[in-house]
């Protein structure tokens, strides 16, 4: 490194101790490194002597909040919108169940009727067998079909000691033609 | 003569300042907008200051300076604390002021970077000592002349020179804060103050002239 660049870096606080030490004799001995040092703080006492007289504007704090305040709201609605869209189709699909559910004769003791009988296809009759009952539990309610629309599902019920969940499923893809609602 | 140098201001900010700035973050992520303008009021000078060395315009510069606060804003919940607010805000303010360079109506000087071949060449300044009596005697004059002549530094080079000086922001902090590796902020820096020195000489040789032009035509009168 030029001893004017080492100068610099050590002016700037930048230099490590051994750097630094070298500086140090560099000033001592070289009234050019001397020259150019005191140059620096010169130039910078001048450069912030100038800037003193620099101010943010008096309103800069006042135009970023009222800024930040002026989108807040756009935010809400959107977010509010996109929420009461979701909770009027979970109530929409709810009622749909509501519709198609009704009761069903006690089974026979004995035996492991399904709780739900699943309307969709393949993969989702493995998560339907998630809700079969033990053996022996009576259950209060089946459900015979779902009218899903044009995608596919399933409905199960979870147990959890006294109280029984009830599980919508559906797929986003709509079902492909021909099957099972 | 003082051979102490300044400290860069990763050693010289006090901690409580960055603990202070910490919790008004964490505020602010909370939900707490009056901590977020206490992050603007206390940043907004120097954010501006890059800014102004930047985009050269006082208007453009308080526009960059808003839209890097609600960047800020928008982007809280990103902010870990991994650097210093501060280093990331004026990355964006950076970032922000050079877009503003770079418009087609603003492309009045390039960037800096590719201005430094032909400085390597100019020979060091000499002649020019800061314990001269020559400076408190014209020292509103050199001001004016530095502010000129950091007026006609490129961008990139005004930046380095702003942030460093006026700042004291450490080559890691610019670094960081210009998107650029140390050694390349170092050659900004050495590059500007280059360009700073020669204008000081200049000035002091225009000066020297016109003084002792005065002079002689005082001896004449004289006579």
């Amino acid at each position: 490194m030029k001893p004017e660049e080492l100068v610099e870096r050590y002016y700037d606080g930048e230099a490590d101790e051994a750097e630094a030490e070298r500086v140090r004799a560099l000033l001592a001995s070289d009234p050019a490194s001397r020259e150019r040092f005191e140059r620096l703080g010169l130039i910078g006492s001048l450069l912030r002597e100038a800037e003193s007289a620099r101010k943010a504007p008096a309103d800069l704090a006042d135009r970023v909040m009222a800024r930040i305040a002026a989108e807040s709201p756009k935010v809400r609605p959107k977010r509010a919108a996109a929420f009461a869209t979701a909770a009027a189709s979970v109530l929409a699909l709810a009622a749909a169940v509501a519709l198609f559910v009704r009761t069903q004769p006690t089974p026979r003791e004995g035996s492991s009727a399904p709780l739900s009988q699943v309307s969709a296809p393949g993969a989702v009759s493995s998560l339907a067998e998630v809700s079969n009952v033990e053996p022996g539990i009576e259950p209060p309610v089946a459900i015979e079909s779902v009218d899903f629309g044009p995608t596919q599902g399933a409905i199960f019920l979870v147990s959890a000691g006294v109280t029984d969940t009830m599980v919508v499923w559906t797929l986003d893809e709509p079902a492909p033609p021909g099957s099972l609602r | 003569m003082n051979s102490e140098p300044p400290r860069a201001s990763n050693q010289a900010a006090p901690d409580a300042e960055a603990e202070l700035d910490q919790t008004l973050i964490e505020r602010a992520q909370a939900g707490d907008q009056a901590a977020f303008r206490r992050l603007v009021e206390r940043h907004q000078r120097r954010a501006f200051g890059i800014a102004v060395a930047l985009v050269r315009d006082e208007e453009d510069a308080n526009e960059v300076v808003q839209e890097a606060f609600i960047r800020v804003y928008r982007g809280l919940s990103q902010f870990h604390g991994g650097s210093s607010f501060f280093t990331w805000l004026y990355r964006i303010v950076t970032n922000l002021s050079i877009d503003v360079i770079r418009r087609p109506a603003r492309r009045e000087q390039p960037l800096g970077d590719d201005l430094e071949r032909e400085l390597d060449a100019a020979p060091a300044v000499r002649g020019f000592d800061a314990s001269d009596p020559f400076v408190e005697l014209h020292r509103s004059e050199l001001r004016q002349v530095i502010e000129k002549a950091l007026d006609e530094l490129p961008p990139y080079h005004r930046g380095v020179i702003v942030m460093r000086e006026i700042q004291g922001m450490s080559y890691e902090e610019m670094a960081e804060a210009m998107n650029v590796s140390k050694g390349t902020i170092m050659s900004r820096l050495f590059h500007a103050r280059r360009k700073l020195e020669n204008a000081l000489a200049h000035c002091k040789n225009e000066l020297g002239r016109a003084s002792a032009s005065r002079g002689d035509a005082g001896e004449e009168g004289e006579s």
